[in-house]
């Protein structure tokens, strides 16, 4: 076992050190900021920060039940879980058709129907809904948001959702009037629509037809035809 | 206005009754009573106030307006403005939080928006007849 030196003694073995660390150091310039830093080490702040956030936060996602609506969150992946209010056992998937299909089905996730997809009854019910298919029979709800991209075939009717988004290259017409928090125009749409939040119509969007909305908001290139009435809650007159 | 071209401008205390016109870019501050004619850009400014008709190449609108905007070019219509009256231009840029009653005829890319559905009695079960002519919402591929 090595015997403890003491601290504060100079003797000589501390001495040659102490010349043999100073001759290799003295050829060499002194550590600045803009040094390279060694490899496998993060050489800025942030992404110090990032990394750590990285391993130490897990992913989160919004779930609403579909039972009773409740909100919460939910850390991690899962393919099911309960719902912390009514307990209901929930389905958190998401969810492709591309066929014939006649059942019922609920998730907190997503349900795509593709353009080969054809909802012949049943009730689909979803946190997001994406329609490029069609929708011969049964009901569809979104409990959040609701894409119609080209090729969607439905009747509104059979269609429920408070957000609606109009997808790039789809030309949708609605017939009777419709009701929507809100209403992202990417594609093209001509409808008699009422919205209580904001109606955002993309560069390559356009909207015919009669509007009423809160708040209205139209990028450069934006197409709008026909009667609009915009008023926010406050400034109503 | 940042550019080269001479502008007008008309202050906020300044109250016009009559028509306006003017060949260059124009800022206005102040209250008008009658149209506006320009032939180059106008800013219509917060605390502006207009009951007229404006025709334009291209309209910054941060104000009031009661009239129509005809506009060559571009509409912009910032947070703050309150329009009442119908618009026409080939670009229109709205920004949340603006008031704006009327018609509007604003189709950048000049193509048929969406056709109009014809209303036709279709039975429920006959999908086959649920065309684009239907009573129906409908997407063209």
């Amino acid at each position: 076992m090595p015997k403890p030196r003491k601290a504060g003694v100079v003797d000589s073995y501390a001495a040659i050190k102490a010349a043999q660390h100073a001759a290799s150091t003295r050829g060499r310039p002194p550590p600045t900021e803009s040094a390279p830093a060694t490899p496998g080490q993060p050489t800025d702040l942030k992404k110090l920060g990032a990394a750590i956030t990285r391993t130490a936060v897990p992913a989160k996602q919004l779930i609403e039940c579909y039972e009773c609506g409740y909100k919460f969150q939910l850390h991690g992946k899962a393919a099911k879980t309960n719902c912390s209010k009514c307990r209901a056992t929930l389905d958190i998937t998401d969810h492709t058709i591309a066929g014939k299909w006649n059942k019922s089905l609920k998730t907190t996730g997503t349900i795509h129907l593709t353009a080969t997809g054809v909802l012949q009854s049943g009730d689909l019910v979803a946190s997001d809904f994406v329609l490029e298919g069609t929708v011969e029979a049964g009901t569809v709800r979104a409990m959040r948001k609701l894409e119609l991209r080209p090729g969607a075939h439905f009747s509104e009717t059979n269609l429920k959702a408070p957000d609606l988004v109009i997808a790039p290259g789809a030309t949708i017409a609605f017939v009777e009037p419709a009701e929507y928090r809100d209403v992202e125009i990417l594609g093209s749409l001509r409808a008699n629509l009422q919205v209580t939040g904001v109606v955002t119509i993309r560069v390559t969007g356009s909207f015919a037809g009669h509007l009423r909305a809160a708040h209205l908001f139209v990028e450069d290139g934006g197409g709008l035809l026909g009667t609009v009435r915009i008023e926010s809650a406050g400034r109503a007159s | 206005m940042e550019n080269n071209k001479a502008q007008s401008v008309i202050s906020n205390e300044v109250e016009i009754t009559g028509t306006i016109r003017s060949s260059g870019s124009l800022q206005l501050d102040g209250k008008l009573d009658g149209e506006l004619h320009c032939g180059g850009d106008a800013i219509i400014g917060k605390s502006a106030n207009i009951k007229g008709n404006l025709v334009v190449n291209s309209v910054t609108v941060e104000g009031t307006v009661h009239g129509n905007i005809n506009a060559k070019d571009r509409i912009e219509m910032k947070s703050s403005a309150h329009v009442t009256g119908d618009i026409k231009a080939k670009r229109l840029s709205v920004e949340d939080g603006v008031t704006f009653i009327g018609r509007s005829e604003v189709n950048p890319s000049g193509t048929p928006i969406a056709p109009e559905p014809v209303v036709s009695p279709a039975s429920e079960s006959d999908t086959e007849e649920r065309s684009e002519a239907s009573p129906r919402a409908f997407a063209r591929r």
